[in-house]
Protein backbone atom coordinates (compact mmCIF):
# COMPACT_ATOMS: atom_id res chain seq x y z
CA UNK A 1 0.00 0.00 0.00
CA UNK A 2 2.76 2.37 1.03
CA UNK A 3 4.79 1.47 -2.09
CA UNK A 4 1.76 2.15 -4.33
CA UNK A 5 1.20 5.56 -2.71
CA UNK A 6 4.85 6.57 -3.23
CA UNK A 7 4.72 5.31 -6.82
CA UNK A 8 1.55 7.32 -7.42
CA UNK A 9 3.09 10.44 -5.94
CA UNK A 10 6.23 10.11 -8.07
CA UNK A 11 4.09 9.59 -11.19
CA UNK A 12 2.00 12.63 -10.39
CA UNK A 13 5.02 14.83 -9.77
CA UNK A 14 6.80 13.60 -12.90
CA UNK A 15 3.62 14.07 -14.91
CA UNK A 16 3.21 17.62 -13.63
CA UNK A 17 6.80 18.51 -14.50
CA UNK A 18 6.42 17.12 -18.01
CA UNK A 19 3.06 18.84 -18.49
CA UNK A 20 4.41 22.15 -17.20
CA UNK A 21 7.43 21.93 -19.46
CA UNK A 22 5.18 21.12 -22.41
CA UNK A 23 2.97 24.10 -21.63
CA UNK A 24 5.95 26.43 -21.51
CA UNK A 25 7.45 24.87 -24.60
CA UNK A 26 4.24 25.23 -26.60
CA UNK A 27 2.98 28.61 -25.45
CA UNK A 28 5.07 31.71 -25.97
CA UNK A 29 2.91 34.80 -25.86
CA UNK A 30 3.46 38.52 -25.93
CA UNK A 31 0.55 40.59 -24.69
CA UNK A 32 0.20 44.32 -25.12
CA UNK A 33 -2.09 47.22 -25.93
CA UNK A 34 -2.01 50.53 -27.78
CA UNK A 35 -2.12 52.86 -24.81
CA UNK A 36 -1.88 56.05 -26.88
CA UNK A 37 -4.89 55.00 -28.94
CA UNK A 38 -3.34 56.63 -31.99
CA UNK A 39 -4.12 55.11 -35.37
CA UNK A 40 -0.44 55.24 -36.31
CA UNK A 41 0.71 53.50 -33.13
CA UNK A 42 3.25 50.73 -33.57
CA UNK A 43 4.48 48.39 -30.86
CA UNK A 44 7.88 46.97 -31.71
CA UNK A 45 9.53 43.86 -30.26
CA UNK A 46 12.62 41.85 -31.10
CA UNK A 47 12.36 38.09 -30.96
CA UNK A 48 15.50 36.09 -30.41
CA UNK A 49 15.60 32.55 -31.83
CA UNK A 50 18.31 30.42 -30.24
CA UNK A 51 19.18 26.78 -29.69
CA UNK A 52 17.94 25.92 -26.21
CA UNK A 53 19.06 22.32 -26.55
CA UNK A 54 16.19 21.32 -28.81
CA UNK A 55 18.09 22.19 -31.97
CA UNK A 56 19.14 25.10 -34.14
CA UNK A 57 16.25 27.43 -35.01
CA UNK A 58 15.15 27.42 -38.61
CA UNK A 59 12.09 29.68 -38.56
CA UNK A 60 9.82 31.92 -36.54
CA UNK A 61 6.07 31.49 -36.71
CA UNK A 62 3.60 33.97 -35.28
CA UNK A 63 -0.04 35.00 -35.13
CA UNK A 64 -2.01 37.65 -33.25
CA UNK A 65 -5.32 37.82 -31.44
CA UNK A 66 -7.08 41.18 -31.34
CA UNK A 67 -8.75 41.24 -27.94
CA UNK A 68 -10.82 44.39 -28.37
CA UNK A 69 -13.93 44.44 -30.54
CA UNK A 70 -14.13 47.72 -32.44
CA UNK A 71 -13.54 49.06 -35.95
CA UNK A 72 -9.78 48.79 -35.51
CA UNK A 73 -8.13 45.45 -36.33
CA UNK A 74 -4.74 44.40 -35.02
CA UNK A 75 -2.06 43.03 -37.30
CA UNK A 76 1.56 41.91 -37.10
CA UNK A 77 4.55 42.05 -39.38
CA UNK A 78 7.57 39.86 -38.71
CA UNK A 79 10.82 40.72 -40.44
CA UNK A 80 14.40 39.47 -40.68
CA UNK A 81 17.03 39.74 -43.38
CA UNK A 82 17.60 42.03 -46.34
CA UNK A 83 18.95 39.73 -49.07
CA UNK A 84 17.23 37.38 -51.55
CA UNK A 85 13.91 38.38 -50.08
CA UNK A 86 12.03 37.54 -53.26
CA UNK A 87 13.11 33.91 -53.06
CA UNK A 88 13.06 33.54 -49.27
CA UNK A 89 10.68 36.05 -47.71
CA UNK A 90 12.15 38.59 -45.31
CA UNK A 91 8.78 39.84 -44.07
CA UNK A 92 5.32 38.43 -43.42
CA UNK A 93 2.04 40.07 -42.42
CA UNK A 94 -0.99 38.70 -40.58
CA UNK A 95 -4.26 40.42 -39.64
CA UNK A 96 -6.93 39.35 -37.15
CA UNK A 97 -10.04 40.47 -38.99
CA UNK A 98 -12.46 38.98 -36.42
CA UNK A 99 -11.74 40.74 -33.16
CA UNK A 100 -14.89 39.62 -31.37
CA UNK A 101 -13.86 35.99 -31.03
CA UNK A 102 -11.20 33.97 -29.29
CA UNK A 103 -9.47 33.07 -32.55
CA UNK A 104 -6.09 34.20 -33.83
CA UNK A 105 -5.05 35.60 -37.18
CA UNK A 106 -3.58 33.26 -39.80
CA UNK A 107 -0.25 31.77 -38.74
CA UNK A 108 2.71 33.18 -40.64
CA UNK A 109 6.20 31.81 -40.87
CA UNK A 110 9.55 33.36 -41.67
CA UNK A 111 12.47 31.04 -42.37
CA UNK A 112 15.53 33.10 -41.61
CA UNK A 113 17.31 30.83 -39.14
CA UNK A 114 18.74 31.75 -35.79
CA UNK A 115 19.09 35.31 -34.63
CA UNK A 116 16.91 38.33 -34.06
CA UNK A 117 13.57 38.84 -35.78
CA UNK A 118 11.66 42.10 -35.70
CA UNK A 119 7.99 41.97 -34.70
CA UNK A 120 5.79 44.99 -35.42
CA UNK A 121 2.26 45.17 -34.03
CA UNK A 122 -0.08 47.77 -35.51
CA UNK A 123 -3.78 48.41 -35.97
CA UNK A 124 -5.99 49.70 -38.72
CA UNK A 125 -7.65 52.61 -36.88
CA UNK A 126 -7.57 54.56 -33.63
CA UNK A 127 -8.35 52.59 -30.51
CA UNK A 128 -6.76 51.25 -27.35
CA UNK A 129 -6.80 47.70 -28.68
CA UNK A 130 -5.34 44.95 -26.55
CA UNK A 131 -3.65 42.05 -28.27
CA UNK A 132 -1.89 38.79 -27.69
CA UNK A 133 0.85 37.62 -30.06
CA UNK A 134 1.68 33.93 -30.03
CA UNK A 135 5.11 33.12 -31.41
CA UNK A 136 7.50 30.19 -31.61
CA UNK A 137 10.99 29.65 -32.93
CA UNK A 138 11.24 26.15 -34.37
CA UNK A 139 13.83 23.86 -35.88
CA UNK A 140 13.74 22.52 -39.43
CA UNK A 141 11.95 19.47 -38.00
CA UNK A 142 9.31 21.70 -36.37
CA UNK A 143 10.52 21.30 -32.83
CA UNK A 144 10.07 24.29 -30.55
CA UNK A 145 13.38 25.86 -29.58
CA UNK A 146 14.70 28.94 -27.75
CA UNK A 147 12.31 31.90 -28.08
CA UNK A 148 12.64 35.15 -26.17
CA UNK A 149 10.98 38.52 -26.75
CA UNK A 150 12.10 42.03 -25.82
CA UNK A 151 9.91 45.09 -26.04
CA UNK A 152 11.54 47.98 -27.93
CA UNK A 153 8.71 50.44 -28.47
CA UNK A 154 5.27 50.80 -26.89
CA UNK A 155 2.71 53.17 -28.29
CA UNK B 1 -17.89 28.60 17.88
CA UNK B 2 -17.56 27.98 14.14
CA UNK B 3 -20.89 29.71 13.51
CA UNK B 4 -19.70 32.72 15.53
CA UNK B 5 -16.51 32.93 13.48
CA UNK B 6 -18.43 32.57 10.23
CA UNK B 7 -20.81 35.34 11.24
CA UNK B 8 -17.92 37.59 12.22
CA UNK B 9 -16.24 36.89 8.92
CA UNK B 10 -19.45 37.67 7.07
CA UNK B 11 -19.92 40.94 8.94
CA UNK B 12 -16.34 41.93 8.25
CA UNK B 13 -16.73 41.10 4.56
CA UNK B 14 -19.93 43.13 4.33
CA UNK B 15 -18.28 46.05 6.10
CA UNK B 16 -15.31 45.99 3.74
CA UNK B 17 -17.57 45.68 0.69
CA UNK B 18 -19.75 48.56 1.84
CA UNK B 19 -16.72 50.74 2.60
CA UNK B 20 -15.21 50.05 -0.81
CA UNK B 21 -18.52 50.83 -2.46
CA UNK B 22 -18.82 54.17 -0.64
CA UNK B 23 -15.18 54.93 -1.37
CA UNK B 24 -15.68 54.12 -5.04
CA UNK B 25 -18.75 56.38 -5.33
CA UNK B 26 -17.04 59.21 -3.49
CA UNK B 27 -13.96 58.97 -5.69
CA UNK B 28 -15.99 59.33 -8.86
CA UNK B 29 -18.20 62.16 -7.59
CA UNK B 30 -15.16 64.33 -6.87
CA UNK B 31 -14.41 66.67 -9.73
CA UNK B 32 -10.86 67.60 -10.57
CA UNK B 33 -10.05 71.21 -9.87
CA UNK B 34 -7.17 71.37 -12.27
CA UNK B 35 -7.40 74.35 -14.60
CA UNK B 36 -5.48 72.48 -17.29
CA UNK B 37 -8.03 69.66 -17.37
CA UNK B 38 -11.59 70.15 -18.46
CA UNK B 39 -12.52 66.56 -17.72
CA UNK B 40 -13.93 65.40 -14.40
CA UNK B 41 -14.54 61.97 -12.99
CA UNK B 42 -18.26 62.70 -12.79
CA UNK B 43 -18.52 61.08 -16.25
CA UNK B 44 -18.19 57.68 -14.65
CA UNK B 45 -21.40 58.36 -12.69
CA UNK B 46 -23.08 59.49 -15.91
CA UNK B 47 -22.57 56.09 -17.52
CA UNK B 48 -23.78 54.38 -14.38
CA UNK B 49 -27.03 56.33 -14.46
CA UNK B 50 -27.89 55.27 -18.01
CA UNK B 51 -30.67 52.69 -18.10
CA UNK B 52 -30.17 50.23 -20.91
CA UNK B 53 -33.23 49.00 -22.74
CA UNK B 54 -32.70 46.67 -25.65
CA UNK B 55 -35.15 45.02 -27.99
CA UNK B 56 -35.20 41.87 -30.05
CA UNK B 57 -34.10 42.37 -33.64
CA UNK B 58 -35.77 41.05 -36.75
CA UNK B 59 -33.27 38.27 -37.29
CA UNK B 60 -32.94 37.24 -33.67
CA UNK B 61 -31.24 33.85 -33.17
CA UNK B 62 -32.87 31.12 -31.10
CA UNK B 63 -31.63 31.17 -27.53
CA UNK B 64 -28.84 28.72 -26.76
CA UNK B 65 -28.77 28.12 -23.02
CA UNK B 66 -25.23 26.71 -23.01
CA UNK B 67 -23.84 29.81 -24.68
CA UNK B 68 -25.98 32.00 -22.44
CA UNK B 69 -24.63 30.40 -19.28
CA UNK B 70 -21.07 30.55 -20.61
CA UNK B 71 -21.38 34.23 -21.49
CA UNK B 72 -22.96 35.13 -18.16
CA UNK B 73 -20.16 33.37 -16.34
CA UNK B 74 -17.53 35.09 -18.45
CA UNK B 75 -19.18 38.49 -17.95
CA UNK B 76 -19.09 37.97 -14.18
CA UNK B 77 -15.45 36.86 -14.12
CA UNK B 78 -13.01 38.47 -11.68
CA UNK B 79 -10.55 38.79 -14.55
CA UNK B 80 -11.13 42.00 -16.50
CA UNK B 81 -9.88 40.46 -19.75
CA UNK B 82 -12.58 37.79 -19.47
CA UNK B 83 -15.26 40.43 -18.94
CA UNK B 84 -13.97 42.33 -21.98
CA UNK B 85 -14.06 39.11 -24.01
CA UNK B 86 -17.69 38.52 -23.00
CA UNK B 87 -18.65 42.03 -24.05
CA UNK B 88 -16.80 41.69 -27.34
CA UNK B 89 -18.86 38.60 -28.14
CA UNK B 90 -21.99 40.67 -27.53
CA UNK B 91 -20.86 43.00 -30.29
CA UNK B 92 -22.01 40.32 -32.74
CA UNK B 93 -25.14 38.25 -33.06
CA UNK B 94 -25.12 35.73 -30.25
CA UNK B 95 -27.96 33.32 -29.45
CA UNK B 96 -28.82 34.69 -26.03
CA UNK B 97 -31.96 36.33 -24.75
CA UNK B 98 -32.19 40.10 -25.19
CA UNK B 99 -32.96 40.57 -21.48
CA UNK B 100 -29.74 38.77 -20.55
CA UNK B 101 -27.79 40.83 -23.06
CA UNK B 102 -29.24 43.99 -21.61
CA UNK B 103 -28.34 42.97 -18.08
CA UNK B 104 -24.75 42.13 -18.99
CA UNK B 105 -24.26 45.46 -20.77
CA UNK B 106 -25.92 47.44 -17.98
CA UNK B 107 -23.60 45.90 -15.40
CA UNK B 108 -20.55 46.37 -17.60
CA UNK B 109 -21.26 50.09 -18.09
CA UNK B 110 -20.64 50.49 -14.38
CA UNK B 111 -17.48 48.41 -14.34
CA UNK B 112 -14.47 49.96 -12.66
CA UNK B 113 -12.19 48.77 -15.47
CA UNK B 114 -12.33 51.29 -18.36
CA UNK B 115 -11.61 48.56 -20.90
CA UNK B 116 -14.80 46.79 -19.83
CA UNK B 117 -16.82 50.02 -19.86
CA UNK B 118 -15.47 50.89 -23.28
CA UNK B 119 -16.27 47.48 -24.69
CA UNK B 120 -19.78 47.74 -23.19
CA UNK B 121 -20.29 51.05 -24.99
CA UNK B 122 -19.30 49.45 -28.29
CA UNK B 123 -21.41 46.34 -27.66
CA UNK B 124 -24.47 48.43 -26.81
CA UNK B 125 -24.21 50.40 -30.05
CA UNK B 126 -24.27 47.12 -31.99
CA UNK B 127 -27.54 46.11 -30.29
CA UNK B 128 -31.03 47.35 -30.95
CA UNK B 129 -31.19 49.48 -27.79
CA UNK B 130 -33.03 52.68 -26.96
CA UNK B 131 -31.12 55.88 -26.14
CA UNK B 132 -27.81 54.60 -27.48
CA UNK B 133 -27.06 58.14 -28.69
CA UNK B 134 -27.52 59.44 -25.14
CA UNK B 135 -25.09 56.83 -23.90
CA UNK B 136 -22.53 57.74 -26.55
CA UNK B 137 -22.84 61.39 -25.65
CA UNK B 138 -22.14 60.64 -22.01
CA UNK B 139 -19.37 58.16 -22.80
CA UNK B 140 -17.64 60.90 -24.80
CA UNK B 141 -17.21 62.74 -21.54
CA UNK B 142 -15.62 59.79 -19.74
CA UNK B 143 -12.28 60.42 -18.06
CA UNK B 144 -10.75 57.40 -19.80
CA UNK B 145 -9.35 57.62 -23.33
CA UNK B 146 -10.40 54.06 -24.19
CA UNK B 147 -14.06 54.76 -23.39
CA UNK B 148 -14.13 57.99 -25.40
CA UNK B 149 -12.53 56.25 -28.40
CA UNK B 150 -15.13 53.48 -28.26
CA UNK B 151 -17.89 56.07 -28.12
CA UNK B 152 -16.46 57.85 -31.17
CA UNK B 153 -16.23 54.54 -32.96
CA UNK B 154 -19.97 54.10 -32.46
CA UNK B 155 -20.98 57.42 -34.01
CA UNK B 156 -22.54 57.38 -37.46
CA UNK B 157 -23.49 60.06 -39.98
CA UNK B 158 -26.65 61.54 -38.44
CA UNK B 159 -26.78 65.21 -37.40
CA UNK B 160 -26.32 64.53 -33.73
CA UNK B 161 -23.31 62.29 -34.37
CA UNK B 162 -21.75 64.94 -36.57
CA UNK B 163 -22.20 67.53 -33.82
CA UNK B 164 -20.55 65.20 -31.32
CA UNK B 165 -17.70 64.47 -33.72
CA UNK B 166 -17.09 68.20 -34.21
CA UNK B 167 -17.06 68.67 -30.47
CA UNK B 168 -14.55 65.85 -30.13
CA UNK B 169 -12.12 67.84 -32.27
CA UNK B 170 -11.47 69.87 -29.11
CA UNK B 171 -10.61 66.84 -26.94
CA UNK B 172 -7.44 66.86 -24.83
CA UNK B 173 -6.20 63.65 -26.37
CA UNK B 174 -4.63 63.57 -29.83
CA UNK B 175 -6.08 60.11 -30.59
CA UNK B 176 -9.63 61.37 -30.00
CA UNK B 177 -9.09 64.48 -32.13
CA UNK B 178 -7.57 62.41 -34.93
CA UNK B 179 -10.35 59.81 -34.92
CA UNK B 180 -13.02 62.51 -34.94
CA UNK B 181 -11.26 64.23 -37.86
CA UNK B 182 -10.96 60.99 -39.81
CA UNK B 183 -14.64 60.16 -39.29
CA UNK B 184 -15.73 63.65 -40.31
CA UNK B 185 -13.54 63.48 -43.37
CA UNK B 186 -15.20 60.21 -44.27
CA UNK B 187 -18.62 61.84 -43.97
CA UNK B 188 -17.72 65.14 -45.66
CA UNK B 189 -14.69 64.66 -47.88
CA UNK B 190 -13.79 68.38 -48.24
CA UNK B 191 -11.32 70.69 -46.48
CA UNK B 192 -14.18 72.50 -44.71
CA UNK B 193 -14.92 69.65 -42.29
CA UNK B 194 -12.02 70.17 -39.92
CA UNK B 195 -12.57 73.55 -38.31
Amino acid sequence: MKFTSVKTIISLVAGSVILTHSVFALAHNQAGSFTTGLAAAVDFYTVSCTDDGNGAPSYLEARVKDMTANSSKVNITIQKGTTNCNTNACARFSLDSADNDAGYSPLVKLTQGAGTYNLYVAHTAAGTDSYDVELHCKTATNVHTGTSTTSRQQQ
Amino acid sequence: MMMKLQRKHLHLSLFVALSLNILGSTQFVYAENDSTSTRSNVAFDSLASVQVQCFSGENELSVDQVITDELMQQAASRVAEERVAALSRLATAVPIDVVVRQKIIQTALQDTDPRVRGQAVYALVQQNCADSMLLLEQALDDSELSVRLMALDGLMGDDRSVALLKNALKDDEQAVRELAAVKLEGLFPTAETVK
